[in-house]
């Protein structure tokens, strides 16, 4: 299984781990330290994938997620819940104020929408690779950054960036976690290729 | 859009119990009819492709190429590799959630606690149905919610409300591929969506015309 990274050090000094656009970390988030993501250039989106730490098998349920929290938009207070319906993740910072699940709309084939679309499941393959779990069985991530539009007719509109430069988004581990955090630049179609996520995970009890 | 199947005599023809669940498989162009019998009933359905059971139904999948979350007559419901598994040919109520999945023993447990426990759910149902088939419980795709009144508003809220189906109201959906489908008759006694309480279900299946 692929070794994932922690990011803080028996001196809790915070290390920051930087995504480049199109690249993802994995990253391992133990119980209570609350793992903080920065848009460091404005108007980006990320992908967060979290997985039961040392047990793939449960993983983050957006499905389950947004029937328990009631809402498709997410900010401070909501869980993040798994596939067998376990506390993941609390929101506990988000300079945002909302982040949607819906699924970004792929228009019709040969758009670029469609296209990014299709790049988007790619790059979420290699993650999958990374996870040693099939394509099939990795779940809708957690779109850190996006927000759609809602008609009252169930239309969802194009996908956009709700951050500005420099916000950050906190999510508490509530069990010891495996996370993938992918700088998915096809998550907006048209956005550029060259800016940066970071992440860093704060130590237990350590606030945002 | 009305139905098709007008004096047509079906292949399978099967009663769900209130609360239970029934795989079946199905040809290549033949048709589901779902029939909420005594109405106010919501089922939850997946889908796989009989042929490579890896290949199945995606509700978020199918949420992105349709560009939007409310389906109807129509629209299909496609596999992870946005190929067409079934779709829509007739729908008496137009109301279903494709969202939030099914309901679980873990769902149960967080919504309601102990109220929630030792109750059957729809999870328990595509399990047991999928034992035969090899299929792990981990690896239970998401459903489509027949019948399943939850609307989102323009803020992103969900609340419950009871299914608008009357008894026998149905829908329909075209098998696109060879397919093992599983439909599973909502448990749920303990949210308004089958008006407290949940009733059976009835299947026909017509070979393709």
């Amino acid at each position: 299984m692929h070794t994932f990274e922690s990011l803080t050090s028996e001196t809790e000094q915070e290390t920051v781990t930087t995504i480049p656009s199109g690249g993802y970390a994995l990253l391992r988030v133990a119980f209570g330290e609350t793992l903080v993501l920065t848009d460091e250039d404005g108007g980006q989106a990320a992908q967060i994938i979290p997985v039961v730490a040392g047990d793939h098998r449960d993983r983050f349920s957006s499905a389950n997620t947004m029937a328990i929290n009631k809402t498709a938009f997410f900010t401070n207070g909501h869980i993040f819940y798994s596939y067998f319906c376990q506390e993941m993740m609390t929101i506990v910072g988000d300079d945002t104020g909302s982040h949607s699940l819906l699924p970004s709309p792929l228009g019709s084939e040969g758009s670029p929408s469609y296209t990014a679309g299709q790049h988007s499941q790619g790059l979420l393959a290699e993650v999958a690779a990374s996870l040693e779990t099939e394509p099939q069985l990795m779940p809708f991530p957690f779109q850190a950054f996006v927000q759609h539009d809602l008609s009252a007719d169930g239309k969802v509109s194009a996908p956009k960036s709700g951050s500005a430069k420099g916000h950050t988004l906190a999510l508490r581990a509530d069990m010891d976690l495996d996370v993938a955090i992918v700088n998915n630049p096809f998550l907006l179609a048209g956005s550029p290729d060259d800016r940066i996520i970071s992440a860093r995970i704060l130590p237990t009890n350590r606030e945002v | 859009m009305e139905t098709t199947l007008v004096d047509r005599a079906p292949l399978q023809d099967f009663v769900i119990p209130a609360r239970h669940g029934r795989a079946f498989e199905v040809e290549q162009g033949s048709t589901i009819k779902f029939i909420d019998v005594d109405g106010q009933q919501c089922a939850d359905i997946i889908a796989f492709n009989r042929d490579n059971l890896k290949e199945r139904m995606s509700p978020f999948r199918s949420v992105s190429l349709a560009g939007k979350i409310y389906f109807t007559t129509g629209d299909q419901l496609v596999s992870d590799d946005l190929e067409p598994l079934l779709t829509i040919t007739s729908d008496a109520v137009g109301t279903h959630d494709i969202l939030c999945g099914s309901c679980s023993p873990g769902m149960n447990r967080t919504r309601n606690g102990g109220l929630g426990a030792g109750k059957r759910t729809c999870h328990v149902n595509f399990v047991e149905q999928l034992r035969q088939y090899n299929v792990a419980p981990e690896d239970i795709p998401y459903s489509l919610n027949i019948f399943m009144n939850y609307p989102i508003g323009p803020t992103g809220q969900m609340e419950y409300a009871t299914c608008k189906s009357q008894p026998g109201d149905a829908i329909e959906f075209r098998a696109e591929k060879d397919l093992v489908v599983v439909v599973s008759n909502c448990p749920q006694e303990l949210t308004p969506l089958n008006g407290f309480n949940p009733t059976s279900s009835r299947i026909q299946v017509f070979g393709a015309q």
